[in-house]
């Protein structure tokens, strides 16, 4: 065989090797046949391995799947292809209530062991209803293993590993990566699920990809490269087994995370990935998220001391213009200092811009049943949040309108009716850091 | 199984049999109506008392080796199959000895060591698993069928369609067998399918043979699905199977069924299953005093089940999300 596959020859490949090895593998689906598949990534089989291995389905996207799975329970490995993975919604039934639930709905008493391979995302111009990349439709029900690959070898390492898993695995083949070409893969090639690739080395920062936002990753790396920025690019592989390991490790070395996603921003696996960055990954992306909500009754009562009822901080420095640096520092010589109002020498109690006391009532002069001034007596920070930012995140939100890494700013509370736009975002925005320097709450 | 005989007779033991097996499965769905009313069972749960003699006379058709898949309205048919009345009755109060060690409840019973491969919630969902396994039969050449049994009103979801075309064009050795109680849930079946015979009537459209028969006859059953099966077997392909029946209780445990007509289902109630049997055997000339010791082996099972039931632990937490996967675990994350 050539030292250089196509990605869609790989997947006829990656079939045949394991129709070859085990008998009990069977695939399905429609035009997989002598037709060799809409995109070819079954030819070759149905001459090898006949009828009694390879067989045309109807237009039928639920038999074929429940087929699989019937067959799956009783003994074969099949291998069902759904042809466009726009065509899950079609058979939904089967990867969202069936396949996923049966072996602990019953008590471990049965394995599902069934492949369903589609083509995948976008690219190619087949409009809306053939473009889709569907993986986090997967990605949102537990029980199904979800492999993506992005090289030749990996399809044929992953169909290996797939094909062989007792569980149910959706493999999602890219259509936009069938005409690419890489090495073949070796004899007997297995690529255990749930291990991602480094598949460029750097330093300053992690961008972990997926499918076809490999290689789009890859030529980024290399131009960032020349502008001095060392990129490491992670290929995850698999959605399921989320090999998280191999990302944390990077980012505790690069410091910085980019996803590269082809999918709607909305609950995407990217999301996932950053989640568990910022839950997981030391601080080194930013720890906290930060919410701006309508306020409780129960908001306040929980109590952080350093939001509400205990702890306040203070800006050291003088009311004129001299606040000591704070990092907004320059008020103008406004000078208004939460706790006091305006004017006076605050002592400072170490030499930190910052300095907490006992009791003060830096939030709740603003926030709160006892704010007796400023329009936002109903809006909070949830008071773990804020207690969990440092001094220095907490310098930034308050006096520089900043928020953290991985946190996020709701504009629709400052400004109501606000839709993310970048206008009103822009509003809310403005206000918010008026606020937090406190022109506004003891403004004229 | 029953040993062969002509069709339409049946020797006194093993009508007497199947009777017993009917009154079990009788007397654990009138014990689970009353556990839910005590509060012992959660969830919901759909009663199959009435449709008896479908599970029975199938299952008495069956090798033990065949495959049998069933709906959310399933109790009779994994007891059919071998499941004990009180491992049913343990799942259903979520007890650890339950068939599914509490995790599938009422509306999924399984055995899968009996070859009850399942009871499935959404509608017409395992009529293509029951292809599939038939397919995966044939290629096997193991001579083993699968049988879907269904409701009425699952013939008219498209995998109902889609299971019978592909069982049809790969000749699978299959048994669609419809339950058909007259109503879908609590909407007469005949006010929404377009011709009389909702299973029935369809196979034409697939080229399949199919028969209409008495699904409160307990022998007349056995004989259909023996005849079905043969046919499968001998790699004639599928047959659709109609068996007219009725459940005496409502859809499911808040549906007292209202909306059916008094005098229907006092017409019907003369036609139960077990009443049936009785007169079958009778005419076969099995005193009454061995029917009666039958009533009460079942009666006596079924106390046994529930206290056992009743008595079991319920599960240990630790194990809620066990077997999400094939090696036991639930992690999706390194």
């Amino acid at each position: 065989m050539a030292d250089v596959i196509t990605y869609r020859e790989a997947v006829a490949e990656g079939l045949a090797r394991e129709l070859r090895r085990d008998p009990s593998v069977v695939c399905l689906g429609e035009d997989i046949g002598a037709a060799g598949g809409v995109f070819k990534t079954t030819a070759g089989l149905f001459d090898e391995f006949g009828r009694e291995r390879i067989w045309d389905t109807p237009i039928s996207e639920q038999a074929i799947l429940g087929a699989a799975m019937g067959a799956a329970l009783t003994g074969l490995r099949p291998v069902a292809e759904i042809m466009f993975s726009d065509f899950f919604a079609c058979c939904w039934d089967y990867l969202a209530n069936e396949m996923p639930k049966l072996r602990y709905m019953t008590g471990g008493q049965v394995t599902v062991p069934v492949v369903v391979r589609t083509a995948n995302g976008g690219g190619l111009g087949f409009g809306a209803q053939h473009s889709q990349a569907v993986e986090n439709w997967a990605l949102a029900v537990p029980g199904l293993k979800i492999a993506a690959p992005s090289t030749p070898a990996d399809v044929v390492g992953l169909m290996a590993a797939a094909i062989r898993s007792d569980d149910p695995v959706v493999f999602f083949e890219h259509k936009g990566l069938f005409a690419s070409k890489g090495p073949a893969a070796p004899p007997g090639h297995v690529v255990e699920l749930g291990r991602a690739a480094v598949v460029r080395a750097g330093s300053d920062v992690t961008i972990v990809a997926l499918a076809a936002t490999v290689p789009l990753a890859l030529s980024a790396a290399q131009r960032l490269a020349s502008e001095g920025i060392s990129a490491e690019v992670i290929d995850l592989r698999c959605l399921v087994p989320l090999d998280m390991a191999t990302v944390l490790a990077s980012v505790a070395r690069t410091s910085r995370l980019l996803v590269v996603e082809e999918n709607p921003y909305q609950g995407g696996w990217g999301a996932t990935v950053a989640s568990i960055v910022a839950d997981e990954g030391n601080g080194v992306c930013g720890t906290s998220v930060l919410h701006i909500t309508a306020n409780t009754e129960d908001d306040w009562n929980i109590g952080n001391g350093r939001y509400n009822n205990g702890v306040a901080i203070h800006l050291v420095g003088g009311p004129m213009g001299n606040d000591g640096g704070g990092p907004a520092g320059n008020d103008g010589g406004a000078g208004f200092r939460p706790d006091a109002g305006r004017g006076g020498q605050m002592p400072a109690a170490d030499a930190a811009s910052f300095y907490e006391t006992d009791g003060g009532t830096a939030c709740t002069n603003c926030h709160g049943p006892t704010a007796t001034m400023g329009p936002y007596r109903t809006v909070s920070h949830t008071p773990e949040q804020t207690g969990g930012f440092s001094d220095t995140d907490l310098q930034n939100i308050i006096w520089n309108g900043l928020v953290p890494d991985g946190g996020y700013f709701d504009p629709s509370v400052l400004v109501p009716g606000c839709d993310g736009g970048a206008t009103c975002t822009a509003q809310a925005r403005n206000a918010w850091h008026a606020f937090h320097r406190w022109t506004q709450c003891f403004g004229t | 199984m029953t040993a062969a005989t002509e069709a339409g007779t049946v020797s006194p033991a093993d009508l007497l049999g199947l009777y017993e097996q009917m009154a079990v499965i009788r007397g654990t769905e009138k014990a689970a109506h009353d556990l839910f009313l005590q509060g012992l069972v959660k969830g919901t749960s759909h009663l199959a008392a009435g449709q008896e003699a479908v599970a029975v006379g199938a299952s008495a058709a069956l090798r033990p080796d065949d495959y049998v898949f069933a709906t959310y309205r399933g109790h009779h048919h994994a007891m059919a199959r071998g499941a004990s009345p009180a491992e049913c009755l343990a799942e259903l109060m979520s007890k650890a000895s339950g068939l599914c060690h509490a995790k599938g409840g009422s509306m999924h019973l399984t055995k899968a060591s009996a070859g009850m491969l399942g009871s499935y919630a959404i509608v017409g969902a395992h009529l293509p698993m029951a292809a599939g396994a038939a397919w995966s039969a044939m290629i096997r050449g193991t001579g083993q069928v699968a049988v879907a049994f269904f409701g009425d009103g699952a013939t008219n979801i498209g995998a109902f369609h889609e299971a019978l075309n592909l069982a049809a064009i790969w000749a699978l050795p299959a048994l669609f067998v419809c339950e058909n109680n007259l109503y879908m849930e609590y909407t007469p079946i005949s006010a929404v399918t377009a011709v009389p015979s909702p299973a029935a009537g369809r196979a034409a459209s697939y080229g399949l043979p199919a028969e209409i028969v008495d699904g409160n006859d307990v022998v007349e059953v056995r004989d259909a699905v023996a005849r079905a099966a043969a046919r499968a077997r001998s790699g004639h392909g599928p047959t659709i199977l109609e068996a007219r029946t009725y459940r005496h209780f409502g859809h499911s445990r808040t549906d007292p069924g209202t909306y059916r007509p008094a005098a229907e289902v006092e017409q019907w109630l003369l036609r139960d299953p077990l009443q049936l049997a009785r007169v079958r055997l009778a005419d076969l000339g099995v005193p009454e005093r061995q029917v009666a010791e039958a009533d009460e082996r079942a009666a006596g099972v079924v106390r046994e089940a529930v206290a056992e039931a009743k008595a079991a632990p319920g599960p240990d937490p630790a194990d809620a999300l066990r077997d999400v996967w094939a090696d036991g675990g639930s992690s999706w994350r390194t």
